[in-house]
């Protein structure tokens, strides 16, 4: 009988991966982030630019939102879903739509959900591929970004 | 930063291309600066270990590459709506990396999609597409 994805991974389709977490945005942390980028845009490190720009304080390269809580993320990929004795996990790639721009100041709460699973036969042997989506909310309830990831695992 | 206009802009009309040179300290600089702590990224016994060559560039700061590609060709009006990511290949320390970018097509309701990707000696390593706003 061919391998298929085993019924506890299935039944976490709908649940929370990672159980909501929440992330205080400092302005130092944005001018690290950036510096590691090297992208000397002085929307993320200038304050009194940032200040009469139409964002009105340092806002952040764009994909430091789905840093927020990501090596959470990696480590429940690799330990939260059920896969039997798989030892190798890897991310894909993954889509972001952003909706307003991370700011100096901001508290982020990021959840996350399994949205699919499913198997698949490949080179490498059977592989349970995993969709998570994760919803980033600010202070007032907005949604900034929504991230929908593609991982698996084998 | 110069400011570029949707009615300006031509479909296959090329961003201007962007060279970095990742180094081992601008890996780590990331991993502190994103709390990303993979091993992968900083010890070169353990990416061994994992058969890798060396330590690789993580896929959120060749990623990042990539967005400022197209933050800094958008310009400050402009406002990236959605980022398709794709990592084929790994990137390592030292290698020259072209952060290069096409126009797709343009979507309408001053949209366009950007097509852009790192690419080492003529090969395409991380594809992705950017949705842009544009002024």
């Amino acid at each position: 009988m061919s391998e298929t994805v085993p019924q506890e991974a299935l039944d976490m389709v709908g649940k929370d991966l990672v159980p909501p977490l929440t992330f205080e945005v400092e302005k130092g942390a944005i001018r690290k982030l950036a510096e590691a980028i090297d992208d000397p845009n002085p929307l993320y490190t200038d304050a009194e630019y940032a200040k009469k720009s139409k964002y009105g304080a340092n806002i952040a390269p764009l994909l430091m939102v789905t840093t927020l809580g990501a090596p959470e993320l990696q480590a429940a990929l690799m330990t939260k879903i059920p896969v039997g004795p798989k030892k190798n996990g890897i991310v894909k790639g993954f889509d972001v739509e952003f909706s307003q721009p991370l700011k100096a100041g901001d508290e982020i709460t990021v959840t996350c959900k399994v949205a699919d699973i499913s198997g698949k036969e490949a080179k490498m042997g059977f592989m349970i591929n995993i969709t998570t989506v994760r919803e980033f909310k600010n202070q007032k309830g907005e949604v900034i970004a929504r991230e929908t990831m593609a991982a698996a695992r084998w | 930063m110069a400011q570029i206009y949707y009615e300006d802009v031509e479909v296959g009309a090329e961003l201007p291309t962007m060279t970095k040179k990742p180094t081992t300290r601008q890996l780590v600089k990331w991993a502190g600066a994103s709390q990303d702590w993979n091993e992968l990224h900083y010890d070169k016994d353990a990416a061994q270990k994992g058969g890798l060559p060396n330590v690789i560039v993580q896929g959120h700061l060749t990623s990042s590459f990539l967005t400022q590609l197209v933050t800094d060709w958008m310009g400050e009006e402009g406002f990236v709506k959605k980022l398709e990511v794709k990592w084929k290949q790994f990137h390592f320390p030292g290698q020259e990396v072209l952060c290069k970018g096409k126009v797709a097509e343009k979507l309408g309701e001053n949209t366009v999609l950007v097509d852009i990707w790192t690419e080492v000696d003529g090969t395409v390593y991380a594809p992705h597409k950017a949705t842009v706003v544009l002024p």
